[in-house]
């Protein structure tokens, strides 16, 4: 069914518009809000809840507009919040948020620095100890895709704080690279 | 490989693809309709008492024993296994593993009896699992359109906490019952309905772990074929009866009356009159009458604390449900079922409901929560609420009694707080005017 369709309905209260919302868009959900957990039953209650969320206040939602932006903003904050309220997080300073968006910028390059598992247990690594809003900086720019400018509008944060901090975190990249991957050391040159 | 295809490889151990929260959110959402009126500031019924509204048992054997013949009887456990289809199938997952011990299904109601063990070998015993588990059930009708019948660990049933065999009752729900009544309106015979595709998973580890889906099993059972069989001997379901009755801008709508070998069900919704403060209201008691014979009276106890989890085979004669009316945003309709079994069809049913009564307040704004806390703080009790802060309606608040109140003290507020809403609020008068239906059975359903 096309999805103005069942916002519409889920507007006059039908559940089972809401049901094919959730098959729809509970897997991204919970892999969005585990990536900003870094916990799975975390992960679900926050996707849970966000769904129960947009049914009770369903008489907001703009049948016009697209639902994903709307619906994953609020797991973005939902998961921010439980991940706070966890307490699992281990902030770093900005400059190690931007290792972590060099590092998977890293990917999208041909020219890959490290081997695919290698990089992939780095950045998890390094995502682990992140804080939770660090993260959803991560999450909504590489895995959800939405621009700088719409990521700064979400988590209202200036736009330039984010384009300075990737570029920072670039060059401090390179040079760990420098020194500690050989393999890199060419590729960076 | 590129940045997204890494974070979603990361957010593999989240197992997303194998999580399904629609059961979940649907119970959860099904529960809260219940508790909070759209609009007006109405305060959640809290799971506690969304159990004590579910009726308890008042007919004794003396009432069964009026009548003097009798058409009916009372289906239990012992008896739905009789009726039911043994199945011997054994499957591991991990450390665990489940052994499907039998199924019992017609049109309202599937039920499945199963064991499971540990690794040792051991069985796992109820208690060990209790609600830490969810039963997914989907029923599969021709053409391969699923419906799901869903049931959680609470609304089942379980012989005994100390037994190894845990038996899980799916009842019909009203969504159930239209796709029911739309597939036999195309023609379909109820028995011809494809196959029962049972989905348990099971959370036996650490309750922080809700949603690991470590132990999934699936079964798929057909129908009409050897492995199992649909009790189909006894099935009328009186979907003519749609109807709504009004008195005293009162109106009931009777959407179903539904009769299976094993139980027997009443669907209703109710809409309040404006002019009444728009609150969950129930009927207190219903009577239910079969060939002018009082067959068996549900009523609904605010007293009465029924015990979900572990219920036994005798408090199992009868319960209700309540839902959010599907066609109207303000109304609420109400699903009694009856576990007992019509031996022949009746040619009259009666109904009878001598008053409705609001749930405990479930909708109170603060000046009256207030009147609440203080009233009971003079008795020594403590209530706490807490305010909704998803609304920007901050007057929406939720009454919480205390941790420290035991089971038994907590019963005691409840109907304290029960009895004060009757001084707080006192009923509208055409609440307990009373009202009687009676539905005379089509000649063609007597045969």
């Amino acid at each position: 069914m096309e999805e103005q369709k069942v916002i519409q309905r889920l507007k006059q209260g039908d559940i089972g518009s809401l049901e094919i919302l959730v098959n729809r868009y509970q897997e991204k959900a919970i892999r969005t809000a585990y990536l900003i957990t870094q916990d799975k039953a975390l992960a679900h209650d926050v996707v849970q809840a966000s769904f129960i969320s947009i049914y009770k206040s369903r008489h907001r939602l703009d049948a016009t507009r697209p639902f994903a932006p709307y619906f994953f903003k609020s797991v973005v904050n939902g998961a921010i919040r439980a991940s706070k309220k966890s307490h699992k997080q281990v902030s770093l300073d900005e400059e190690n948020s931007g290792m972590v968006e060099a590092l998977i910028s890293s990917a999208e390059n041909p020219e890959n620095l490290l081997e695919e598992q290698e990089l992939r247990e780095r950045i998890e690594r390094m995502l682990a100890q992140l804080s939770a809003e660090q993260r959803a900086v991560i999450v909504l720019k590489y895995y959800l895709g939405y621009s700088e400018q719409e990521m700064a509008d979400k988590l209202q944060t200036p736009k330039g704080t984010i384009k300075s901090r990737l570029h920072k975190a670039r060059q401090q990249l390179k040079r760990l690279f420098q020194i500690n991957s050989p393999l890199s050391r060419e590729d960076l040159a | 490989m590129n940045s997204h295809d890494i974070l979603h490889n990361i957010s593999e151990k989240s197992d997303a693809d194998q999580s399904n929260l629609w059961h979940s959110i649907a119970h959860q959402i099904e529960e809260e309709n219940l508790m909070r009126k759209s609009k007006s500031r109405r305060l959640r019924l809290s799971t506690t008492w969304a159990v004590a509204v579910i009726g308890i048992l008042l007919m004794s054997s003396a009432i069964f024993g009026r009548a003097q013949r009798k058409i009916y009887h009372a289906v239990t456990l012992t008896e739905l296994e009789q009726m039911a289809t043994p199945l011997d199938l054994v499957e591991t997952n991990n450390d665990l593993t489940i052994q499907l011990d039998w199924a019992y299904a017609d049109a309202t109601q599937v039920v499945v009896a199963y064991t499971l063990f540990d690794l040792n070998g051991e069985p796992i015993l109820a208690r060990e699992l209790e609600g830490e588990g969810r039963v997914d059930l989907k029923h599969v009708y021709p053409e391969n359109e699923y419906r799901t019948l869903y049931a959680f660990f609470p609304q089942g049933l379980v012989n005994n906490p100390d037994s190894a065999q845990q038996v899980i009752r799916y009842p019909i729900t009203g969504t159930y019952l239209e796709a029911l009544n739309e597939f036999l309106e195309q023609g379909f015979d109820i028995n011809t309905l494809g196959m029962m595709n049972i989905e348990l998973r099971f959370f036996y580890n650490p309750p922080t772990i809700r949603y690991t889906p470590s132990h999934l099993f699936e079964f798929e059972i057909p129908f009409g074929i050897s492995d199992f069989e649909l009790h189909n001997d006894l099935v009328e379901i009186f979907g003519e009866w749609d109807r709504s009755e009004e008195l005293s801008d009162f109106e009931f709508y009777f959407n179903d009356f539904v009769i299976a070998d094993s139980s027997t069900h009443l669907f209703m919704c109710i809409r309040i009159p404006d002019d009444i403060e728009q609150r969950l209201y129930f009927p207190r008691d219903i009577d239910l009458y079969a060939n002018n014979r009082l067959i068996e009276t549900i009523k609904i106890d605010p007293n009465e604390h029924a015990e979900w989890t572990n219920i036994d085979e005798a408090r199992v004669r009868y319960d209700a449900n309540y839902y959010a009316d599907p066609n109207n945003p303000e109304g609420f309709c109400v699903q009694f079922k009856w576990y007992l079994a019509f031996d022949e069809l009746p040619q009259t049913i009666h109904i009878e409901i001598p008053m409705l009564t609001p749930t405990i307040d479930h909708a109170l704004d603060n000046p009256i929560s207030q009147t609440y806390v203080d009233l009971f703080a003079q008795e020594g009790y403590l209530l706490e609420y807490l305010y909704n802060e998803e609304y920007d309606d901050t007057s929406i608040v939720y009454p919480l009694e205390l941790d420290i109140l035991s089971a038994s003290e907590r019963h005691g507020v409840d109907r304290r707080v029960y009895e004060a809403l009757y001084t707080i609020h006192p009923l509208d008068e055409r609440l307990t005017q009373g009202w009687e239906y009676t539905i005379q059975l089509s000649p063609e359903s007597e045969e």
